[in-house]
């Protein structure tokens, strides 16, 4: 089996933490996974989120934020990108996977935010 | 290189952005899952005559 | 031409297109390729959808499967509560996702 690069493309935090335990389990089957965040609609960086994207990064993966900072504390876990960067690097994906639904029109509130 | 962008919904500018990018110096082609009917047959051939299909959400 | 090379990969993480789902897969095997699909996080609701029996029977058994752990994460019961159409063993991990993008030349995420 050939290991691809894959991106996944998370607008949505509903989906954002899944998507990079998604991203995880492509990395073990060692493929190059990345993980893109976009637009800071970050996920709650529980113990578990934060080992993923620790996972993801040992495996040669990535963990991106497009569009926003990383948020305080996690400055180390999370790569920054511009919208044209991440368009440049899609170029060279051989899966481009934009993941679960777009991003809502309102901010999920703190029952399904946490 | 071929690429293949389907669209469950209308893009937006973000999507657009990334499409804009990917498709640079290649042969492109887009089918809309939004509009219509969708002909699934006409789908599958282009997705097989394609060398990439993203699926935009 | 291989038979791996006539398998088309359906991956689904979006819980709204079954239709899409289904109509892909006929169109596939209208064309003459066997379909392998996998449902993951909350696209598992799916699997309650009334068309998804009429999916699975387009699938070989070893085609089609959802995440065990996206299954159980929504509320549902793994064990008691097999969807219409699967058997316990299509309960997977995301390594089946990786089975996708080996086995299958072309794949459509929905």
């Amino acid at each position: 089996m050939s290991s691809k690069k894959i991106y996944f493309l998370l607008p949505n935090r509903i989906y954002a933490s899944d998507g990079i335990r998604s991203s995880l389990g492509q990395a073990v089957e060692n493929h190059y996974a990345n993980s893109v965040i976009m637009n800071g609609e970050f996920p709650r960086f529980s113990e578990y989120v934060k080992e993923n994207i620790s996972w993801v990064r040992d495996m040669e993966g990535d963990v991106l934020t497009c569009g926003a900072p990383s948020p305080e504390g996690l400055e180390d876990a999370l790569t920054e990108i511009t919208i044209e960067e991440l368009g440049e690097r899609l170029r060279e994906a051989d899966i481009i996977i934009p993941y679960g639904l777009p991003k809502q029109t309102k901010t999920p509130p703190p029952a399904c935010a946490e | 290189m071929k690429i293949l962008h389907v669209y469950r919904n209308e893009a937006n500018e973000d999507t657009k952005k990334l499409v804009e990018i990917l498709n640079r110096d290649r042969e492109v082609k887009e089918f809309k899952l939004y509009e219509n009917e969708p002909n699934y047959d006409m789908l599958v051939q282009m997705i097989y005559e394609a060398d990439q299909t993203v699926s935009w959400w | 031409m291989s038979s791996e090379a006539e398998k088309m990969g359906i991956v689904v993480t979006s819980p709204q297109y079954m239709r899409h789902v289904l109509g892909v897969a006929k169109a596939a095997k209208r064309a003459g390729k066997k379909v392998m699909v996998f449902f993951t996080f909350k696209s598992i609701h799916l699997t309650k959808h009334p068309d998804f029996a009429c999916l699975a029977n387009l699938c070989d058994l070893e085609d089609i499967a959802i995440c065990a752990d996206s299954y159980t994460c929504e509320g549902y019961d793994v064990e008691k509560d097999v969807p219409k159409g699967l058997v316990p063993r299509q309960m997977r991990t995301q390594a089946y996702l990786g089975a996708v993008l080996d086995e299958c030349n072309k794949v459509l995420f929905l």
